[in-house]
């Protein structure tokens, strides 16, 4: 998965639609954000369609990742730096 | 910006597109994955058409920092990885994002397309590029002729 590979992460949902992940996410996380397409989180630049959710639990920080021949996947990474991040620059959905 | 090679039509569907493009005066990049832009490349070993490439991350990630941008960008869709591809790149480039859907699903991606306000062209095809070309023609021209 490129860059993302030299990250320590963990996959939620794999190989879905885009839409799965921001229905996952608006249905079970507490806290989440709304980015722009192009979004960058470390090395990687969200793509989507809008509304692109990423959630927080914690120092952990919840996004969805797509590959052109693998669909999207959800990942969740500990990075209290992107949480910092998202919580200043993303727009609060709840 | 090519998709995942998979479907047979795309390759030879983008050097279609790139030919229309290049007699229309553009300067063409194509961006995709190292399977899909191999493929391109192998198919045009002389470099008749292809001028210029780039890695499909590297070209979203110069698009987002405003490093590059584009009057038009065909996305080459067949499946949901591609929509998410064509709403990027609608939301990262100055000019136009079109989506150029085919393979077996095309319909409901057009769907998909529609529903997200995003511009495209469809038909089903999955071997034989025939059922898409008019579209692709009139599309070109359609573009062409609103940059003359």
């Amino acid at each position: 998965m490129g860059c993302i590979e030299q990250l320590k992460y963990e996959i939620l949902l794999s190989k879905v639609r885009f839409k799965e992940c921001s229905t996952f996410i608006s249905s079970n996380y507490d806290e989440y954000y709304q980015v722009q397409p192009g979004y960058r989180m470390m090395d990687v630049f969200i793509i989507g369609v809008p509304p692109i959710y990423v959630a927080v639990d914690g120092d952990n920080i919840i996004f969805p990742y797509t590959k052109p021949c693998h669909g999207t996947f959800l990942l969740t990474i500990t990075s209290p730096e992107e949480v910092e991040k998202i919580k200043t620059t993303g727009e609060p959905v709840k | 910006m090519l998709g995942c090679p998979e479907v047979p039509v795309q390759t030879s569907l983008a050097i279609y597109t790139l030919d229309l493009l290049v007699k229309s005066g553009a300067m063409v990049t194509i961006a995709g994955n190292n399977a899909a832009l191999g493929l391109v490349r192998t198919a045009d070993p002389a470099r008749h058409y292809i001028k210029d490439t780039a890695d499909l991350d590297a070209i979203i990630g110069g698009l987002a920092e405003k490093k590059v941008d584009a009057d038009i960008c065909y996305v080459f869709i067949h499946n949901d990885a591609g929509v998410s591809y064509l709403a990027t790149a609608a939301a990262l480039i100055s000019g136009e994002a079109v989506g150029i859907i085919f393979g077996n699903d095309a319909m409901a991606l057009a769907q998909q397309c529609d529903d997200a306000g995003l511009e495209n062209i469809w038909a089903g095809a999955v071997h034989n590029p025939k059922p898409i070309i008019s579209k692709v023609n009139m599309e070109v021209e359609r573009w062409a002729a609103s940059n003359s």
